[in-house]
């Protein structure tokens, strides 16, 4: 990273200098936004209340065998997958695309490329969840978790996030501020890894199955690389963005960052297996080595991040956006030592095949990821529409309620799960003896859960408040245009 | 880093090395597994499912059952029994390891042995150790008969020349008397070689961890000494009942879907065609988990499996000659039947079709069969009925010669 001093400075400070050139101003990067931006938005919204849902749902299942089982759709085994499946090509991928969309945006200082065409996509993507939301919930269960919905739906997937990531990368194409800063980094590489993986674990897993184990492998390979090369660093390419540009201080060291990006680079692909994996013990060892270094790749970005925001703690606790951000941070940290720790051969046979494993991947998905994700949707639809949140009061709300609802429900199921490896463990332990253990640790989380979805059901009244109030404008200003007035009102 | 096309590389590097792993690799190492004659049985193992289980494993698969229950039995790390097999030349050496750090009490065990064979001649002592010598030794056996001191002329032994010619002694011991155990204690601190000769084969230790072996073993074998290792396959699964060995590639082989599990809300059911047979007991189960009781245990009564009624279909008791009697079951004190609809006999007979694998080289099991898994096992002598004779050859050390070639332990998988 050598360079003017300017210009390390430009990579340091997100989007902050004046515009240089043919550069697009932020307004007229918002307006280009606006319509595919506020579409991904308003649909990742809708997709994580229902994920919630079933969440929710699934969560009562676990401790009670009897509540809706004469209904084939609500089975635990199909609520479980629709709740991680709408949560993940939902919300998450969906929430990650817009934001970087518009973050490459901003960075690069050039409106977006082909907004009609981006739309389209983002249409045909949610076509795509619901058509695999159906057919898991309908029993076309694929039988590998995270990519469980069927055939037909992931190919829909995979050409309108073709679609997206074209336009993201045309848009990055198109920057004309060069220097580049780390979260583009993290968002390019992004951009690329996740349809290589998709489409190869879909080739290997659906079209044409491998045999044997080798599934176990591939779809190993698949998930490791969508939870920590594509979700990871968006969510890192978040912090990265954001906290610098919202506390007006320039990010701390960006070689810092780079190595960071290099290192997860090279342990993000390889993480998920457990000791008693039934694959050959030189991958086993390996994807367990991976877990550990992860922490490498990040420390240097808490610790980056840390740099930056020294000295001003006291902002980050700010209401706004700032405060999603803050605890996504935390919440990195914590993940990357607990999945430090639980890769040491000892403690990984401890803790695999246990509720500990799914408390961490909530860690991953939920407290980190989306609450960045959230942060990001509260700091940029402002921005699209001109309009303020209506109620800062939702928005806290909101903070409050995810906050103790990822707590709660990581905690008690971490804490059920480490229970459960240790019990496991134990000789002369009846099996039935160890779920009775963890019993209430899994009736607490449903508790948890119920936070949250009260939570996404304040995002999505505060989103809808803002598309009211846009509605307004838009007809006043048309009833402008037309010389006439119109009774103002309605929806967008 | 400034430019695209470095980023693209960066993440395609990445992409390809993990892909490399994850998918070329094993693809190439298992990816050609043909099916393998069992050590155990000698048939061919495993043989594709029949039909209808076949079309089990779909609807085991629609319903998600694979979120709460794995079908991969777990082991843990081996603990080692280490047996001495041959003391070697040097018994002071090994005498002193044994006595000193391995095992006081076969050392012991074996001076006193050797008391049996009196009398014995403590040769070239001076004159103020002879003293305290026999002090003790007659401290030690209060009724020890004679410690007899004699001087030793230079000439007694042409070969040996004393260093001070007239100062040394030699303590014939005659009697150990009524505790030979406390003289044996005493003559194992100046005769080591007591102790270390054992009758061999002796099992030194039971249940070693691999660090503990891996000490305890260097100092015998710099000791002169031979020993065999012999691994116990443990683990808490196997103990449970869940099956006789650990899974491994191999069992997948014609699972045109892995469903491996990755949590174990409920108990692992690799096996469940061996803990269960019944067909009626397995319908009703997936009727309703919570009306299922056993002699073992209230398993049914505190289940937290959802309940499948769907798969059935409910109506009032029939008489013999109606459609569907000969399936239908009826439930004990209930006035319905439940008449199992075709997803649920198929998924009946693939829970039927899980069944423990025979022993495979990779993956032993217990040479002889552990008796017939209870269908809920909780055998606390499971564990050390599933040992293995698996043999490592012992470190091979500076002074003796490598222990005879033996099988090497199974590696952890293919």
């Amino acid at each position: 990273m050598s360079g003017s001093s300017i210009a390390a400075q430009a990579s340091t400070l997100p989007d902050t200098s004046e515009h240089v050139g043919a550069s697009a101003s932020p307004a007229e990067i918002d307006t280009s936004c606006r319509g595919p931006l506020l579409l991904m938005f308003g649909s990742a919204v809708l997709w994580v209340v229902l994920a919630s849902v079933f969440g929710l749902l699934a969560s009562v299942k676990l401790h009670s065998g009897e509540f809706l089982a004469h209904c084939p759709w609500l089975t635990y085994g199909r609520l479980y997958p629709a709740f991680t499946n709408t949560f993940l090509y939902g919300f998450a991928i969906q929430a990650g695309l817009a934001t970087a969309l518009w973050i490459l945006c901003r960075l690069g200082r050039t409106t977006l490329q082909g907004p009609g065409v981006t739309m389209v996509g983002a249409g045909f993507w949610n076509l795509g969840v619901t058509v695999g939301l159906v057919g898991i919930l309908a029993g076309y269960n694929t039988g590998f978790e995270w990519i469980e919905m069927p055939r037909h739906a992931v190919l829909l997937l995979f050409i309108s996030y073709a679609v997206i990531a074209v336009q993201g990368l045309l848009t990055f194409h198109a920057r004309s501020e060069r220097q580049l800063y780390p979260a583009q980094w993290y968002l390019v590489a992004a951009l690329f890894i996740f349809p290589w993986a998709f489409s190869a674990a879909s080739y290997l897993l659906l079209c044409h199955p491998v045999r044997g184990v080798v599934q176990l492998a591939v779809h190993t390979w698949f998930a490791s690389n969508l939870q920590y090369l594509v979700l990871l660093p968006l969510g890192v390419a978040n912090l990265y963005y954001f906290i610098p540009k919202i506390l007006q201080r320039p990010l701390h060291n960006s070689n810092l960052a780079l190595f960071g990006f290099g290192t997860l680079l090279l342990a993000g692909g390889w993480i998920g297996l457990t000791v008693s994996s039934p694959l050959p013990a030189w991958l086993v060892s390996v994807s367990l080595i991976a877990g550990t270094f992860l922490l490498v790749p990040i420390l240097a970005t808490a610790v980056n991040l840390h740099r930056t925001v020294s000295g001003a703690y006291r902002q980050m606790e700010a209401a706004g956006p700032i405060r999603f951000f803050g605890f996504s941070a935390v919440s990195l940290l914590i993940a990357g030592l607990v999945t430090a720790v639980i890769s040491l051969p000892d403690a990984n046979r401890s803790v695999q095949l246990t509720q500990l494993l799914t408390a961490l991947r909530l860690l991953w998905l939920y407290a980190f990821f989306a609450m960045g994700a959230f942060g990001a949707i509260y700091y940029i639809v402002p921005k699209l529409v001109g309009i303020e949140w209506p109620s800062r009061k939702l928005m806290n709300a909101h903070f409050w309620l995810a906050v103790m609802g990822t707590v709660l429900t990581i905690g008690v199921v971490a804490a059920g799960g480490f229970i459960q490896g240790h019990e496991m463990g134990k000789l002369g332990v009846p099996f039935v003896d160890v779920i009775k253990l963890t019993l209430p640790a899994l009736r607490f989380s449903t508790l948890g859960e119920l936070l949250l979805v009260a939570g996404h059901v304040m995002l999505l009244a505060n989103l809808l408040l803002v598309c009211r109030h846009f509605g307004r404008a838009c007809a006043t200003q048309v009833a402008g245009w037309c010389g006439c007035t119109v009774k103002a009102g309605g929806k967008r | 880093m400034n430019h695209g096309p470095l980023l693209f590389l960066s993440a395609l590097f990445s992409l390809s090395l993990s892909w490399f792993g994850f998918v070329f690799i094993p693809t190439w190492q298992l990816g050609g597994d043909q099916p393998e004659e069992s050590v155990e049985t000698g048939q061919t193992y495993p043989s594709p499912r029949p039909g209808l289980a076949q079309q089990g494993a779909e609807v085991y698969r629609a319903n998600g059952c694979y979120y709460c229950h794995s079908q991969q039995v777990t082991q843990e790390p081996s603990d080692f029994d280490l047996t001495l097999t041959a003391t070697g030349p040097n018994l002071a050496a090994l005498g002193r390891v044994l006595s000193e750090e391995v095992r006081p009490d076969l050392a012991q065990a074996a001076a006193v042995n050797a008391l049996g064979r009196l009398p014995m001649e403590i040769k070239g002592l001076d004159r103020e150790f002879t003293e305290y010598l026999t002090n003790k030794l007659m401290e030690a056996g209060a009724t020890l008969k004679v410690a007899t001191v004699v001087a030793a002329p230079a000439a007694a032994k042409p070969g040996e020349v004393p260093a001070h010619p007239g100062d040394s002694f030699t303590v014939i011991l005659t009697s150990a008397g009524k505790t030979p155990a406390d003289v044996a204690k005493l003559l194992l601190r100046i005769r080591p070689s007591l102790g270390g000769g054992l009758t061999v084969p002796v099992v030194l230790a039971r249940g070693l961890s691999k660090d503990d072996l891996d000490k305890l073993n260097k100092k015998l074998t710099t000791a002169g000494a031979k020993t065999l290792v012999k691994m116990n396959l443990r683990g808490v699964d196997m103990d449970r009942g869940w099956g006789r060995r650990r899974s491994v590639a191999l069992d997948y082989l014609y699972d045109p879907v892995v469903m491996v599990g990755a949590q174990r809300m409920g108990p692992d059911l690799s096996n469940i065609g061996d803990r269960q047979h019944s067909r009626v007991w397995h319908l009703s189960h997936l009727f309703d988990p919570r009306i299922i009781t056993s002699e073992e245990s209230n398993a049914g009564v505190d289940s937290l499996m959802p309940a499948y009624p769907y798969l059935f279909t409910k109506r009032p008791r029939s008489t013999p000659g109606t459609p569907g009697y000969q399936q239908a079951i009826r439930l004990v004190g209930e006035q319905f039947e439940i008449v199992p609809k075709p997803e649920a006999e198929a998924l009946v007979a693939y829970l039927q079709s899980l069944r423990s694998g025979p022993g495979l080289v990779e993956a032993p099991t217990p040479k002889a069969p552990a008796p017939a898994a209870p269908p809920v096992a909780t055998a606390p002598t499971a564990a050390t009925a599933t040992s293995v004779p698996a043999v490592t050859p012992a470190k091979p050390a500076a002074v003796v010669t490598p222990a005879p070639e033996a099988p090497k332990p199974a590696p952890p998988a293919k």
